[in-house]
């Protein structure tokens, strides 16, 4: 929603992603206060950051797959199984650098993701998410079978990443290229948005049909939709691969492919913001459980251990549950809300309701 | 071996069977697509489980019990989490089972942890015939799947509940418009299904033992729902039997080529492959989509 007294009089201004000086300036702030950050906070804090930014990559993938094409997928977490593992084959078998082996995942990782986005040509709705689903666990299956592994284990370590010779040890260090990295991603997929090739994903995700009717190639832009997510979510293991050390299918359940979907719609489907939003909110409940879980254990020690774990599925299952009944735009449409409230106080925000910013 | 190997999987199929009637119930009186049955399977067999051991109920007391208290969780579901999004798209509600599905895993690790436990309901007989062995637990699972789908097909075609069922699954307006509670057949056919998947649930834990990866049954069974096309409990007969051949024909076949596992992913393929060649499955509708 655009302030009192301006108007978009030309085609860039409406395209525009950052409309008026203020914005700009707030996005400034906003950076320079990540960069800043790691200055003040406690190691454990960076540690939870790095975590978010890692993932906060892959959730921007499923955002682009389910949140703009809406082709629902219950199966990233596979892709990013993919280009973990890719990263420590190419990082220690071929032993290639940092800044080759995180695109090569990334590439890797989407290629795999356009075979088992293939069926979208024939399937749609929710056949495509169990047939997503079915490819999560068959990536998973296949991963553990690779010809290469050791046999009987499936946790493969991943080399230390250095740029330009410097080696990358301390999550300090990580964080900043953690930032580089999301900060050219968000752009990427919020600029691809504005192109030919993001309005055509929401042609698809409005009515895949008319949309053909028109002329627009369904299936190619579903598996470009495919790609991309797979390319993110390759990205995304690769940098967690690189940062914890050693790749192993623990790591990546199926549930992990629910809480991605989670974090998606619980920040706001087909919203820039959404997958950060999403993350954050989400990454913050299973610490909160998880420390609320530590410290009843402290507390009735009779408890077994396993409350700390249930904690964290009841806590972001519930989310879940709670945002699509109530709100299910998601965080980043609460946020603009509270902006538009802002706004045009003392005015009621449903006066408003058909306007906005509908990417 | 390859008789021992039908056997045992049509005992397997009769089991995705019974599992996938209930989720086939769901689909057929509510349009919405449950991927939350696998917790009350689950469930249902560590409860039954706790009356046996824990309280030391006899099985008749707590087979009924069990039902009763996983149909009250199904009911429960019901009214809290779906009733609200009753007209919201189709993915809206299904969205939700998912949450569920994970909500209901904590809660499942919160009360009985990752362990792993014997549930016997009958004792372990195993008779030959020829060159194949039959166990009781195998006979009981296909005795139950046959009863509970002639139960079905009475309830849906002379009672009262049941014809109410069919004229909500045709038509939610039309079925209203008649004067038929429309929300509480909801209610009513949720708590029905989660407590045949409670039954399903004790079943697979008397076969296989009981453990708490049992909830990705739910999942595993999705292969037999789409097989059968999602509305049909013909069809899901059918369909779970052939999963259940898949499978121990593929650990059979399969397993010595490439190591242990095939049956583990044998469900999925399986759901890859109807998926690919006839997603509607074989008894069920194709939707013609109009703009």
């Amino acid at each position: 929603m655009l302030p009192g007294g301006i108007y978009n009089e030309t085609y860039g201004q409406e395209m525009a992603i950052l409309r008026t000086p203020f914005r700009w300036a707030l996005l400034i702030a906003l950076l320079v206060l990540a960069i800043v950050l790691p200055m003040l906070a406690s190691a454990y804090v960076l540690a939870f950051l790095c975590y978010v930014g890692v993932f906060v990559i892959a959730v921007m993938g499923l955002n682009i797959l389910s949140g703009y094409a809406h082709q629902v997928s219950l199966g990233h977490a596979g892709f990013v199984v993919v280009g973990a593992y890719a990263t420590a084959f190419l990082s220690t078998r071929l032993e290639w650098p940092f800044w080759v082996t995180v695109p090569c995942a990334g590439l890797i990782a989407a290629l795999v993701a356009l075979v088992f986005g293939t069926p979208s040509l024939r399937i749609k709705g929710f056949y495509l998410a169990m047939s997503t689903l079915a490819a999560h666990f068959i990536i998973s299956w296949g991963v553990m079978r690779l010809p290469w592994l050791p046999v009987g284990t499936y946790s493969v370590p991943v080399a230390i990443p250095s740029l330009g010779g410097i080696p990358l040890t301390s999550d300090r260090h990580y964080y900043y290229l953690l930032l580089v990295y999301v900060v050219v991603m968000a752009l990427f997929a919020r600029n691809l948005m504005r192109t030919q090739i993001g309005r055509a994903l929401l042609a698809l995700r409005d009515n895949d049909i008319v949309a053909q009717a028109m002329g627009i190639n369904v299936f190619r832009y579903k598996l470009i939709a495919f790609g991309l997510a797979g390319f993110y979510a390759g990205v995304s293991g690769a940098l967690w691969g690189y940062w914890v050390g050693v790749v192993s299918l623990e790591q990546f359940s199926f549930w992990e492919s629910v809480w991605y979907l989670a974090m998606v719609i619980v920040g706001g489907m087909g919203t820039t913001l959404g997958p950060f939003f999403g993350t954050l909110f989400i990454r913050l409940l299973m610490e909160l459980s998880l420390n609320f879980g530590g410290w009843m254990l402290g507390a009735f020690p009779s408890v077994g251990g396993h409350i700390v774990g249930g904690l964290s599925f009841m806590a972001n299952g519930l989310a879940l549950v709670l945002f699509l009944i109530f709100q299910p735009r998601g965080l980043a449409h609460a946020w603009d809300i509270i902006k538009t409230r802002a706004m045009i106080w003392p005015f009621s925000y449903e006066a408003r309701r058909g306007g906005g910013d509908a990417m | 071996m390859f008789f021992q190997l039908l056997v045992a999987g049509v005992a397997l199929g009769g089991l995705y069977s019974l599992l996938a009637m209930s989720i086939v119930l769901i689909y057929k009186g509510t349009a919405v697509l449950s991927i939350v049955h696998g917790q009350f399977v689950v469930f249902g067999g560590f409860i039954l489980w706790a009356f046996l051991s824990l309280l030391g109920l006899p099985l008749s007391v707590g087979l009924p019990l069990t039902c009763a208290v996983i149909a009250t969780m199904g009911f429960l579901l019901q009214r809290l989490a779906l009733q609200p999004l009753i007209g919201q798209p189709f993915f809206a509600p299904v969205m939700v089972t998912i949450g569920l599905f994970g909500f209901l895993h904590g809660v499942l690790l919160l009360t009985f942890g990752p362990r792993s436990e014997r549930l016997d309901l009958v004792p372990e007989v195993v008779a030959s015939l020829g060159r194949v062995s039959v166990s009781s637990s195998q006979v009981l699972g296909l005795a139950a799947t046959a009863l509970v789908w002639a139960l079905l097909i009475v309830f849906f075609r002379y009672h009262r509940m049941g014809l109410a069922m069919r004229a909500v699954a045709q038509g939610h307006h039309i079925a209203q418009s008649t004067g038929i509670p429309v929300k509480r057949v909801f209610s009513v056919t949720w708590a029905v299904s989660a407590a045949i998947a409670s039954l399903a649930g004790v079943l697979i834990a008397s076969f296989q033992g009981l453990d708490i990866v049992i909830d990705f049954w739910g999942l595993k069974v999705m292969a037999v729902v789409l097989f059968g096309g999602l509305e049909s409990i013909p069809g899901v007969v059918v369909g779970g039997i052939a999963l259940g051949l898949f499978e121990t024909l593929a650990a059979g076949y399969v397993d010595p080529l490439i190591g242990v596992g095939a049956s583990d992913i044998a469900p999925y393929v399986a759901m890859l492959l109807i998926l690919i060649v006839r997603p509607h499955g074989i008894m069920g509708l194709r939707r013609i989509e109009r703009v």
